[in-house]
């Protein structure tokens, strides 16, 4: 796990096609320095985000988590927690057991077994405000606790690097501020590699140390954020780091 | 006068109703006549007669045996048949047809192409009779002929659910640590479990009544083959008061079925 020890970084060089669209990005996350990967609307970032997490395949190049290669491991195999944008939380299961599904499933012998690994998941719950929340079902959740049940899910099995898409964009507006700034708490703990997807000026600033900028499918700058409102390097990240307040 | 604009949208709506009605009353009225005519007073002994009971005995259990056994090889067929919308159309359309065929064949076609098949004399069934395997005319030849009928109501409710649910729930799943295997007994059976139970029920309740492909491929032989809609036919011919107790049988065994279940399981029901 990522706690502890030498922090692990996630290194990506990678092409990946849909269809005829081609996306080329090259990552370099350090663990506990959250990388936010910003673009407009088609511009590949959830593409990268699922080629990371092994849901496409790569075109050419490799990824690399700490030591190991993984570009061509299943997505089981990574130890990577992914936040989806709608969360895709399992609605046929309680939220404790969202949050324990992947402690059973990675977990071996105790720990698999459902009711072990409901026990295993009762920190994450506490950790995350959910205790309370415990017996009830997805649909039963608002936007916020959703998303934080997502967090905790992702989080409980202890991956290695954590990637989010999206995670304010199914949320109310009026209570986006509010959740981003827990989400920041929650992210600070993390410290291993996090990727956070997201076309927020708001979620940059507030989540992530580093920012790499996909338009069209290629990468067309990268630095802090202040680096970027100090040179922006396309009229998209003018544009974006003009609108901070939103 | 009542006001036109009332009118011009009650209009419709009357025929409509009276239609809805007709068609409820080609479906109810028969039932009913069977409710009117059941000799009620004879029916406690019509229904404790052995033939009665060994009739209903061997429909339930081969019925549970069939459904069982379209859930086995069904549900996988489903997902396949989910899947194949991404197929050339060729495979694609015939996969579909192979499915649908049982719905649209008459059963004694079926129950005819069955023998064929698997027979002393079948295509397949020769080989089997070398090896001193015969399955026509036995108990296990009225379950594959209930399988054969009864296996689209459960592919196509399943492949509905399937369709339905939002399948990235899968690749959540996936990063979690959970193997294709583990997806689809932990994340994939649950959400399509509405749809498993329906086609279930409907697979059920289709076997339990199959006559054609049953009287076909396996005959009539009681306590073997004789299952309670052949019995029903044969007290017909000279026992029609037998004939209606076993039909009841088979009516009140249907609706409680049907009524044992939950709205939302019914195909069509979604709440």
């Amino acid at each position: 796990m990522a706690a502890g020890g030498a922090r692990v970084s996630l290194v990506a060089d990678i092409i990946v096609r849909r269809g005829s669209f081609e996306v080329a990005a090259a990552l370099d996350v350090a663990g506990g320095r959250p990388l936010a990967l910003v673009g407009p609307n088609g511009a590949g970032k959830t593409t990268v985000l699922n080629a990371l997490a092994g849901h496409l395949p790569v075109e050419c190049g490799s990824i690399l988590l700490g030591e190991s290669d993984i570009t061509a491991a299943r997505p089981e195999a990574r130890r990577i927690g992914v936040v989806f944008q709608d969360f895709l939380l399992f609605p046929h299961l309680t939220v404790a057991d969202n949050v324990a599904y992947g402690i059973r499933m990675r977990g071996s012998g105790r720990t698999a077994v459902r009711s072990a690994a409901r026990a295993a998941a009762l920190p994450w719950l506490e950790r995350f405000d959910l205790a309370e929340l415990a017996g009830r079902y997805p649909h039963e959740l608002s936007g916020g606790q959703a998303q934080r049940v997502a967090l905790a899910r992702a989080l409980a099995p202890e991956p290695e690097a954590l990637l989010l898409d999206e995670p304010m964009a199914s949320l109310d507006i009026e209570v986006r501020d509010e959740v981003r700034a827990e989400l920041a708490v929650y992210l600070r703990d993390f410290t291993g590699p996090t990727v956070v997807v997201t076309h927020s000026a708001a979620d940059v600033a507030a989540l992530a140390a580093d920012v790499v900028v996909l338009e069209r499918g290629t990468v067309t700058q990268r630095g802090t954020w202040a680096q970027l409102q100090a040179t922006p390097a396309t009229p998209y990240v003018t544009r974006l780091v003009g609108r901070h307040e939103e | 006068m009542p006001r036109s604009s009332g009118d011009t949208r009650r209009g419709p709506a009357v025929v409509v109703w009276v239609i809805a009605g007709v068609a409820l009353a080609l479906l109810v009225l028969p039932l009913l006549a069977i409710l009117l005519s059941a000799p009620w007073a004879q029916l406690p002994a019509l229904l404790v007669e052995p033939e009665t009971l060994q009739a209903l005995g061997l429909s339930v259990l081969t019925g549970a045996i069939s459904t069982a056994l379209c859930l086995v090889l069904g549900i996988p067929l489903a997902v396949v048949l989910a899947r194949s919308v991404s197929w050339p159309v060729v495979p694609r359309r015939l996969l579909r047809a192979a499915v649908t065929i049982p719905l649209v064949l008459p059963p004694v076609v079926g129950g005819l192409a069955l023998l064929l098949l698997l027979g002393r004399n079948g295509v397949l069934g020769r080989y089997l009779d070398a090896i001193g395997i015969t399955i026509p005319f036995t108990t296990g030849a009225v379950v594959i002929a209930q399988t054969f009928v009864a296996m689209p109501f459960l592919v196509f409710a399943v492949e509905g659910a399937l369709r339905g649910a939002d399948r990235r729930v899968e690749l959540a799943a996936a990063s979690l640590g959970a193997s294709p295997l583990q997806v689809f007994r932990t994340v994939t059976i649950p959400l399509v479990a509405p749809g498993v139970a329906a086609g279930a029920v409907l697979c059920f309740a289709r076997a339990l009544g199959e006559f054609g492909a049953t009287i076909t491929f396996a005959g009539s032989y009681p306590g073997v083959t004789r299952t309670l809609p052949i019995a029903s036919y044969l007290a017909s011919q000279n026992d029609l008061n037998q004939s209606i107790a076993l039909a009841l049988v088979l009516l009140v065994v249907s609706v409680a079925v049907l009524l044992g279940l939950r709205d939302r399981w019914l195909p069509g029901v979604r709440g």
